[in-house]
């Protein structure tokens, strides 16, 4: 009778340390609540690569989880100078204007030239052909406007909670945005 | 309960053959992924080599339809097998799925109902006792891990160069044996009181007093100091300086430079190349700079004095202004990347530490153009040109004394000073003179003339005093220095980017196809020479003791008179 | 290469003659045809309301897995839950909003004060552990689809022997200690990029990392869920909730004729037996030992501290600008090394080597301090196991780990009450099944 009396003061006695235990555990998990919601945000934050940084090493191509990456050109029309030689579209020394392969960078195709009207053509990037390579980013960063760039697209983004292309890119270009804006858009400085 | 075995054994012949199928398909995927390293799409080798040769041969059809065919089959391959891969993930869960179903489903119809297990119950305190052990060797694991990984050595700040040895005194020597910076004494490009030959050819040997060839490549023109020349020359990976004998061609001695910069700019065209600027000095030390933004300081005797590094310019041919020194300090136009970016400054590098003494910001893109010193009202000003502002500054604290609204695009010219004026002129803009003595925005006021007559791109202006000479694509252009009226012009018939130099009468301009003309323009264009040299030049001349100094793509030449 | 830029220049003269403030290398066209320009298109971030829709099915998922866990009691239904966890968390949702993830998110927002945790990645951390408190690992049962996909493919469970299971257990806790270091110094999210199963939820990603996952997949098959008993850093935490959780799983649903029907019964190493009786060796032996890991355990908590700070170091490699002063100096040092896309970047864009060494060395001493507080977080972790296993728990019936439980429901079908309850056959009147004790 007494070692069941006994046992049962055991067991009660652990219940009372384990009860005491758990409730320091909400209480930890309530602070840790408290002040991390006191930083907390509303909208959740997603990828997106800082086109000024970028160097278009050509990592976005292969370094995205996803088979098809989820960075792709994007083109701020109202940067274009419209060019008849567009450094993106266009092989350093291209041996004509038009739209042979042998003169486009693009190694997908993925840029579309038009004639508008003299001298301008308009390019339009194709996304389900572009593959983020960069190449057009490059050529029109360094000889042109600048107005071909890369950006996450976020209908094709998994959003990764560590995203294995920012691990990779060498200009620590990525960071993550709030998804309520989640682009960052080069747009045309003001002329002076 | 009697179909049982059956529905087993059909269940696991139904797994073993998803796992065939798996292991198949896993394969196929595998494979596929290999051989798709091979003909990767964005670097593809057989495309660069078929580019190549048409750039070897441009109107060659066939290499056009080949490339056109190759680049068509690489794109079909690889959209084909980025969806052949993701069908292949989709048959490849199917099939993990019906493996797992019918076995999971063969398992539970062969579970019977629980039965104990045969195995007595284990001893306890045996276990507990294995247990602790497991545990100690965990714990001793991350002790021995902590021993096995080596501290790496800690970031310290690489030695860059020797203890900068205090200020050298000045190594004395006439004047005339002094060609100090690009374009010479103040960046005039004059020369007086020495007598040069005007005809000369390194073929026959005429006048030629000897002629070395320079190790590494460069566009940077000879400077000298008495008896020593220094010129620079680098590639993607090495940056020298060299020195030689004014005498005899003798090199005396090269360094390399380590600045600090382990980047190369990525767009630094061939025709910029790595070493562009000349190098400068103050008959203290020579002081050398490249495309990388490193910058160095070596004594007369060839000892590294210091060296540093001003980040890598972002320059969309080549940074290619030239150091200068006034007053032991290194004065560098570094202008760089778009406009309004904030990134071009002018520096002010202390000349015996390589230290930033200041710098001030320039409302500039990338420029290739050289600053000169002059002096106005007893006060010293350098005078850079940028794209749009003319800009003079106070040498001794980099303050901005006052600009001229006057440039644009892209500007490569330097200015030249004479008759209290500063001339300047590049292309798409205006040729002007200007008057140094006001301060703020001079724009409207301080402009003496300016007009858009034969506006040079690259070549810089060069001025007598009364005469103010323009190049343009091979185009020779000469106004009045007093009021910008034309005077004549002359087709050279042959592209320059070297920039003239004048000694007594005769002017000196380098040509790019090899031919140094020799000319006065008193009276009109009047050729003296036009004097082969047997290579690509593009470096200006220098003069000193009544030797001309030429670079070309490949040698030093020394021409003087008394040559045997 | 000259073309362009003379092409270029020639261009920039043609078009702008008048445009004078130099902006663009080439000014956009007015266009005399009134031609539009095209819109630059920016398809939006998943909505924010789909957070809400995460996290509710995720509590929705816990109710429901404690509930069959507890009440129902029924293996068949969790099956259910866990494979309606595993399509929607893990393939509909690509395994990325995660609560073993959460941890670094939590982490990093607690020591970074530049980023900020959104309010559902907060849920999604907290909630399973206040569920662990009160009723068990109900998260690891029905709601994680990393368990789900393990638990799936779990055919032929072997035993893992005791003292390995042991040893391994300790393994996450390792995992949750490095992680939370790398997350709170900014450095990486490392749960995520080694994360086994991400890229099977995906059907597509690094080699490497399809790789491990079908291997792990494969031993998957043969011991009970690997990665949750052995690596799993929420897991860790999770136990270390369920220790003291209010109500926990019960094998039988009324008494415990000690039958050992169950003793086999669970894949995962986590029912106990009854210690009824005396064990052999004497008590005094026992309780000394006691004593003397209960004194050794400061002894092992300075010790591993002092462990870590050695380890810091090399961890820090893990924070990029680590890495890149890292390449810098190496570059430095020999020149005949190729440049890495990094450092070329960090000379064109910023080149201050000075202020990179600076910035490096502080984050190193950072890992520095850490590292003491993960080694010694690691010594606490050995000692305290290391007197569990030294302590006796006097226990009449088969009970459930508390700690490792995974509140699968395997076991409740061996059990013959459990049987009798549900009208199942049990018991089946053969000479084995004496018990041979």
């Amino acid at each position: 009778m007494s070692d069941d009396r006994k046992a049962d003061e055991k067991a009660s006695r652990r219940e009372f340390l384990k009860g005491g235990l758990r409730n320091l555990g909400l209480l930890a998990a309530g602070s840790l609540a408290g002040f991390a919601y006191g930083r907390s945000r509303n909208d959740g934050l997603v990828w997106q690569l800082d086109p000024r940084k970028c160097i278009q090493c050509g990592n976005c191509a292969t370094a995205c989880v996803l088979e098809e990456s989820a960075v792709k050109c994007v083109h701020s029309y109202s940067m274009c100078g419209y060019c008849a030689l567009c450094t993106g579209y266009f092989e350093p020394q291209p041996n004509a204007l038009n739209t042979g392969a042998e003169n486009q960078l693009c190694p997908t195709g993925a840029i579309e030239r038009h004639f508008v009207e003299e001298p301008y053509f308009e390019y339009t990037i194709d996304e389900e052909l572009c593959v983020g390579c960069g190449k057009c980013v490059k050529g029109c960063t360094m000889f042109g406007n600048g107005s071909l760039y890369l950006q996450v697209r976020h209908d094709r983004c998994v959003n990764c909670n560590e995203c294995s292309i920012a691990v990779q890119c060498p200009a620590e270009a990525f960071s993550r945005v709030p998804a309520s804006d989640p682009y960052l858009l080069k747009t045309r400085e003001k002329p002076a | 309960m009697k179909g049982r075995p059956q529905w087993i054994r059909s269940l696991r012949l139904t797994a073993g053959a998803a796992i065939i199928f798996c292991v198949i398909v896993g394969a196929f995927l595998v494979l596929d992924n290999f051989r798709g390293r091979t003909t990767r799409l964005v670097d593809a080798e057989a495309l660069a080599v078929l580019r190549q040769s048409l750039l070897d041969s441009p109107k060659d059809e066939a290499v056009k339809e080949s490339i056109r065919q190759l680049d068509h089959e690489l794109r079909v391959d690889y959209f084909a097998r980025q969806r052949r891969t993701r069908q292949g993930a989709w048959l490849l869960l199917a099939g993990a799925v019906v493996i797992i179903a019918s076995l999971s489903l063969a398992a539970g119809l062969g579970a019977s109902t629980p039965l104990p297990p045969a195995h007595a119950l284990p001893d306890v305190a045996r276990r507990a006792s294995q247990s602790r052990w497991a545990v100690a060797a965990v714990g001793a694991m991350l002790l021995g891990a902590a021993f096995g990984v080596a501290r790496r050595p800690d970031l310290t700040i690489p030695a860059l160069a020797v203890t900068p040895p205090g200020d050298a005194p000045v190594v004395e020597v006439p004047v005339e044996l002094r060609w100090p910076r690009f374009r010479g004494p103040g960046g005039l490009a004059i020369a007086t009181g020495q007598s040069t030959p005007i005809r000369f050819d390194p073929g026959t040997g005429e006048k030629l007093a000897w002629r070395v060839e320079i190790p590494l490549t460069g566009q940077s023109s000879p400077i000298v100091w008495g008896n020593q020349i220094f010129v620079t020359g680098a590639n993607s990976s090495t940056r020298q300086l060299y020195s030689y004998s004014l005498e005899d061609g003798k090199l005396l001695w090269q360094a390399n430079v380590i600045g600090g910069a382990r980047a190369m700019p990525e767009n630094v065209l061939a025709d910029t190349g790595y070493a562009a600027p000349t190098p400068a000095t103050d008959g203290k030390r020579v002081v050398a700079m490249f495309a990388n933004g490193d910058i160095a300081a070596f004594s007369f005797q060839g000892a590294p004095l210091w060296a540093t590094n001003l980040g890598v310019p972002v320059n969309i041919y080549g940074h290619a202004a030239s150091p200068i020194l006034w007053d032991d300090l290194v004065i560098v136009q570094f202008d760089q990347g778009m406009d309004g970016d904030g990134s071009s400054f002018l520096y002010a590098l202390d000349a015996g530490s390589g230290k930033v003494r200041w710098k001030t910001p320039r409302e500039a893109p990338n420029t290739w153009s050289t600053p000169i010193i002059i002096e106005s009202g007893g006060a010293p000003q350098i005078v850079s040109t940028g794209s749009p502002w003319i800009v003079a500054n106070n040498p001794t604290d980099g303050a901005e004394i006052w600009k001229v609204n006057l440039f644009y695009g892209e500007v490569v010219t330097a200015p030249v000073f004479a008759n209290d004026l500063v001339y300047v002129a590049s292309a798409f803009a205006y040729a002007a003179a200007i008057r140094p003595d006001g301060e703020g925005d001079l724009t409207e006021s301080h402009i003496l003339w300016k007009n858009d007559l034969g506006l040079p791109d690259i070549v810089s202006p060069l001025c007598d005093g009364e005469r103010l000479l323009l190049c343009m694509a091979g185009m020779l252009t000469c106004l009045n220095a007093a009021d910008g009226e034309l005077l004549w012009e002359h087709d050279l018939e042959g592209d320059a980017w070297a920039s003239p130099t004048m000694v007594g009468d005769a002017i000196y301009l380098p040509l790019k196809d090899g031919d140094l003309v020799v000319f006065t323009m008193k009276d009109g264009y009047e050729e003296l020479a036009r004097n082969p040299m047997g290579e690509a030049l593009n470096a200006s001349i220098a003069v000193a003791g009544g030797n001309i100094l030429v670079r070309g793509s490949d040698h030093l030449f020394c021409f003087r008179e008394e040559a045997p | 290469m000259k073309v362009w830029g003379r092409r270029c220049a020639g261009l920039a003269m043609g078009l702008t003659a008048a445009w004078v403030a130099a902006v663009e290398r080439f000014p956009p066209p007015d266009f005399e045809s009134g031609h539009q320009l095209p819109l630059t298109s920016t398809p939006g971030a998943r909505a924010d309301w789909w957070q809400i829709v995460d996290l509710g099915l995720l509590a929705i998922g816990l109710a429901v897995a404690t509930w069959l866990v507890h009440k129902r009691r029924s293996r068949k239904a969790v099956i259910v839950l866990m494979l309606g966890s595993l399509l929607y968390f893990g393939f509909y949702r690509a395994g990325c909003i995660c609560a073993i993830g959460s941890i670094q998110n939590v982490a990093l927002g607690l020591w970074q004060p530049g980023y900020v945790v959104p309010w559902t990645v907060l849920g999604f951390f907290l909630l399973p552990l206040i569920v662990a408190l009160f009723w068990g690992r109900s998260f690891c049962a029905g709601v994680c689809p990393h368990g789900a996909l393990q638990d799936a493919v779990l055919i032929k469970p072997l035993k893992v022997p005791h003292w390995l299971e042991s040893g391994l257990r300790l393994l996450p806790w390792i995992y949750l200690g490095a992680a939370i270091l790398l997350a709170a110094t900014g450095s990486a999210f490392v749960i995520c990029r080694y994360d086994p199963f991400v890229g099977i939820f995906r059907l597509s990603g690094g080699r490497i990392m399809i790789a491990v996952g079908v291997a792990l997949l494969v031993l998957s098959m043969f011991v009970g869920r690997p990665y949750c008993r052995f690596l799993c850093p929420l897991g860790a935490l999770l136990s270390l909730c369920s220790r003291f959780s209010k109500w926990f799983v019960r094998i039988t649903p009324s008494e415990c004729s000690k039958c050992r029907l169950c003793e086999d019964s669970c894949p995962f190493g986590a029912i106990h037996q009854p210690l009824p009786e005396r064990p052999a060796e004497s008590r005094r032996q026992a309780r000394r030992r006691l004593g003397w890991l209960v004194l050794a355990l400061p002894a092992l908590v300075v010790l591993l501290g002092w462990a870590g700070s050695r380890i810091a170091d090399p961890l820090s490699m893990y924070h990029p600008r680590v890495q890149l002063a890292e390449q810098v100096r190496m570059q430095a040092e020999d020149e005949s090394l190729t440049l890495t896309d990094a450092v070329d970047a960090f000379y064109v864009q910023d080149g201050q080597v000075d202020r990179l060494y600076q910035e490096a060395t502080a984050i190193r001493d950072g890992f520095e301090k850490g590292g003491w507080w993960l080694g010694g977080f690691l010594g606490l972790v050995i000692g305290l196991a290391l007197v569990q296993h030294a302590m006796r728990h006097w226990r009449e019936d088969y009970e459930a780990d508390r700690a490792h439980c995974l509140a699968c429901a395997r076991c409740f079908d061996t059990c013959p009450y459990e049987r009798q309850r549900r009208g199942l056959p049990c018991n089946p009147a053969s000479p084995e099944t004496e018990v041979t004790a």
